[in-house]
């Protein structure tokens, strides 16, 4: 088929526009962020809690962090109408995972050595802040990456 | 690098911005796309029919607090067509303007 320049023009700014405005539905909702940093912050609090048998507590930790997090995912999905995809956005989601994975590991190696004490709050706050930032920072590039097209 | 396709399927306006609109997401509710797209609940389905026909878009429909709820996902086959639609589109808009391919 022969297609006009104009109207293959026409049709790349149409997608375009239309890529953008779903990154602009799926980063929607400003209280994602600190929702996820706070419940996040759950997972280095449950594997100290876990290395240090404190069984009641750490199961208490878990179903709270667990509830947030499908109350959060639930919510989310009943507000936007949409779930973003990780496709392309890979740097910033091994990041995430870092961070998801390194604090709870420190803070078991830590909770182990030393036990549990003030430390704890402290790792606790910086995943919170951290994946929170992180999360911001995700839905800015992605917002980015469709407006410059 | 995707290689450029034209597709006759995708071209259509309406599911041009379907599918611009899915690129990005797992998946949307349906009335998210009807209303994005400004059409009624009989053309969206009649062009995500074509889409799913062409095995290029999934409807799934599920049960939430007694309300039937559908969502649309492009496939994998939907994600590579419509990657090569537009970079077949960008090589025509690139070919009337040199330069800018």
């Amino acid at each position: 088929m022969e297609t006009d320049p104009l109207d293959a023009q026409a049709a790349v700014d149409a997608a375009a526009a239309a890529e953008l405005r779903s990154a602009q539905i799926a980063t929607s909702t400003p209280w994602y962020a600190p929702w996820y940093g706070i419940t996040c912050a759950g997972f280095p609090v449950m594997f100290a809690l876990l290395a240090t048998d404190k069984m009641a507590l750490e199961t208490a930790v878990t179903m709270a962090t667990i509830a947030s997090l499908l109350a959060l995912m639930f919510t989310y999905e009943h507000v936007t109408g949409v779930w973003p995809s990780i496709r392309g956005n890979r740097r910033h989601v091994a990041g995430i995972l870092a961070v998801l994975i390194g604090a709870p590991t420190l803070s078991c190696l830590v909770a182990s050595a030393y036990g549990v004490s003030w430390w704890l709050l402290a790792v606790a706050v910086v995943t919170a802040i951290l994946l929170a930032l992180m999360s911001r920072s995700y839905d800015a590039a992605l917002v980015r990456k469709h407006a410059a097209r | 690098m995707t290689a450029p396709a034209f597709d006759e399927i995708i071209h259509n306006p309406v599911r041009l911005r379907a599918c611009a609109m899915l690129a990005g997401l797992d998946f949307a509710a349906f009335p998210v796309l009807r209303d994005e797209l400004g059409v009624s609940d009989s053309v969206l389905s009649k062009h995500l029919a074509t889409l799913e026909a062409a095995g290029y878009a999934k409807l799934t429909k599920a049960t939430s607090g007694g309300r039937l709820r559908t969502s649309v996902s492009l496939t994998a086959t939907g994600r590579k067509a419509y990657a090569a639609h537009v970079a077949a589109l960008r090589s025509i808009v690139g070919a009337a303007t040199p330069g800018l391919a």
